[in-house]
């Protein structure tokens, strides 16, 4: 029976590293001025636009998630905070001396998912509530603004903040299998920006049938009040989603548990 | 205490580590040699469950270092200088370390003054030379104040002040019971630091002894013998089954018999010397003549010991 190490120990250790090098500062500042910034910039594109919109254009508006959609930029520079938190390991040489401190693996990827998945859950928040009260004050002035106590609309202003949360845990498994930083974030670029994109330009029945369960396209689904079709419901997205995120965490668990380092 | 049985490393074709059996004792510092390539590191990550071995088995204090709980109670280590992030301070970069195992911190300021970098503990590693990442590596490896320590090249970029202070650090630590084990490519530097050797090649053991019994290993060390009777002397030591070889200064080179035997000899028949003397191998010369036909990486022209001059001597131990 081999005695495990305290996972307190664990997460005090990775929070050490996560707060002693500056990289965390700039990638977390980057992410909330991306956040709100583009976010009520394109909200208030938006709404100017909004007059000139098609009639089904105007039907499947979405407030909520238009002020939302800073996120969609943001995930970039918490996925790089992500990722670096393990790939910099690899880069630097820290990660022997990681593994020899704490030679139970398992506790040393669950240590920093753990740390990564609840700064990221605050910047989220910290993203989320402002985005959505600047849209809200944007959208008034053009009477098209829709309350908090709206159906699905706390869900999504929330469910950013998870995707997000979620986004940064996929990152770190990328980090954790890919082990080079520019590999992991060219992967994560592919996954959470080209492949939303390119879906679009898909045949009609493979983006129905196989799009919407890309894990960027899942996820999202979460941050809109009004569906998309073809799209999976909020909670179905994010849990396609979560399947991919900690089936990616468990490929990367048994990666770093069986490679040498 | 380090114990490998049949310790075996396979990375594709190449076998870095093959069929290594020792053990590293308590209380003296064994030095670990071999060329570059020869599988030292390989063999330092295997004993640290950082890569896994092909075959065989290797326990720190009896049990598998991956074992271990806090296993920097047990063992500190250095395998690389500047294993560190460049934007941490030397303090951050130990207190993470430090809380893993649940280390006071109290020793982190202790480590740091040990290894004399307190004034700079909260200055970026990115600007450290490589004897102050050194310094930090030794001060990671003390950190838990283990009982076996385990060093990769621990004096490779120290300033001749750094490298007297590593040497003595060792010895100190060897002395307080600890198991030191250091490896290094610095014959000289382990003539002076180490009290046993494990010499590898092509990742098999050719050496586990003391210093001096390896340099007794070396056929380089022989009695050198000065006669103006030098003809009829060679050939009284041929019939006695010593060796003789003859330079080109018209001394002999007298090997497989001592010098007072060679002395007694030449008296017993009465012949002048006018020279008797034994000619010590330094640990340099005994390393390369062990290891000649395992070096990977060879400049060309430098073969310091001619080739086919001395019995192979693998497996002398």
């Amino acid at each position: 029976m081999i005695d495990l190490p305290l996972f307190a120990d664990v997460l005090r250790s990775e929070w050490t590293k996560l707060r002693s090098v500056r990289s965390t500062y700039w990638s977390i500042l980057v992410a909330i001025i991306l956040g709100i910034g583009l976010g009520a910039a394109i909200s208030a594109g938006s709404a100017h636009a909004y007059p000139q919109m098609s009639l089904q254009d105007k039907l499947t508006f979405d407030p909520t998630s238009t002020s939302l959609a800073g996120f969609f930029f943001a995930q970039l520079a918490i996925g790089v905070f992500a990722i670096l938190t393990i790939s910099s390991e690899y880069n630097t040489g820290t990660i022997r001396t990681t593994l020899s401190s704490i030679p139970q693996r398992g506790y040393v990827l669950a240590g920093k998912a753990t740390m990564v998945g609840l700064v990221s859950l605050a910047v989220g928040l910290v993203i989320a509530f402002p985005s959505f009260w600047i849209g809200h004050v944007i959208f008034r002035a053009h009477h098209l603004d829709v309350p908090l106590s709206d159906p699905g609309v706390l869900r999504a202003v929330l469910g950013s903040a998870l995707y997000l949360t979620a986004l940064a845990m996929f990152s770190l498994g990328l980090g954790a299998v890919i082990r080079h930083t520019a590999g992991a974030i060219t992967a994560l670029t592919a996954i959470a920006f080209i492949i939303p994109i390119f879906s679009n330009l898909l045949p009609d029945t493979w983006q129905n049938d196989l799009s919407r369960y890309f894990p960027a396209n899942a996820g999202g689904a979460i941050t809109t009040v009004v569906s998309a079709p073809h799209t999976l419901s909020p909670w179905a997205g994010f849990g396609v989603f979560l399947i991919w995120v900690f089936g990616l965490l468990a490929a990367s668990w048994y990666l770093l548990r069986h490679r040498d380092v | 205490m380090i114990e490998a049985k049949g310790l075996t490393k396979r990375y594709g074709d190449t076998l870095a580590v093959d069929d290594l059996t020792f053990s590293v004792e308590p209380g003296k510092v064994t030095g670990f040699l071999g060329p570059n390539g020869a599988g030292k590191s390989t063999t330092m990550r295997l004993i640290l469950g950082l890569d896994s071995p092909t075959k065989g088995t290797v326990t720190v204090n009896g049990t598998p270092y991956i074992a271990h709980r806090r296993p920097l109670y047990e063992v500190g280590a250095l395998l690389e200088a500047k294993a560190i992030h460049g934007g941490r301070t030397a303090y951050n970069h130990l207190l993470a370390i430090a809380q893993s195992n649940h280390v006071n911190r109290k020793r982190i300021d202790e480590v740091l003054d040990l290894v004399g970098l307190t004034t700079v503990a909260s200055k970026r590693a990115k600007g450290f030379s490589l004897g102050m990442g050194q310094r930090l590596g030794i001060a990671t490896a003390l950190l838990a104040d283990p009982s076996i320590l385990i060093l990769d090249e621990p004096v490779n970029g120290l300033d001749p002040e750094g490298i007297l202070w590593v040497r003595n650090l060792l010895k100190h630590m060897a002395t307080q019971g600890k198991t030191v084990f250091v490896s290094s490519h610095l014959m000289s530097e382990m003539a002076l630091t180490a009290d046993h050797l494990i010499v590898i090649g092509r990742g098999k053991l050719i050496a586990d002894a003391g210093v001096n019994d390896v340099i007794q290993m070396s056929t380089t060390t022989h009695v050198r013998v000065r006669s103006p009777q030098a003809d009829a002397l060679a050939e009284l030591i041929t019939k006695r089954e010593g060796t003789v070889v003859r330079p080109a200064d018209g001394s002999l080179s007298v090997t497989g018999m001592t010098a007072e035997a060679v002395g007694e000899l030449a008296a017993s028949k009465r012949v002048v010397l006018h020279e008797l003397v034994l000619v010590q191998a330094s640990l340099e010369e005994a390393f390369m003549e062990l290891t000649e036909d395992s070096v990977d990486f060879r400049a060309p022209g430098a073969d310091a010991v001619p080739n086919g001059a001395f019995p192979n001597h693998g497996g002398a131990a």
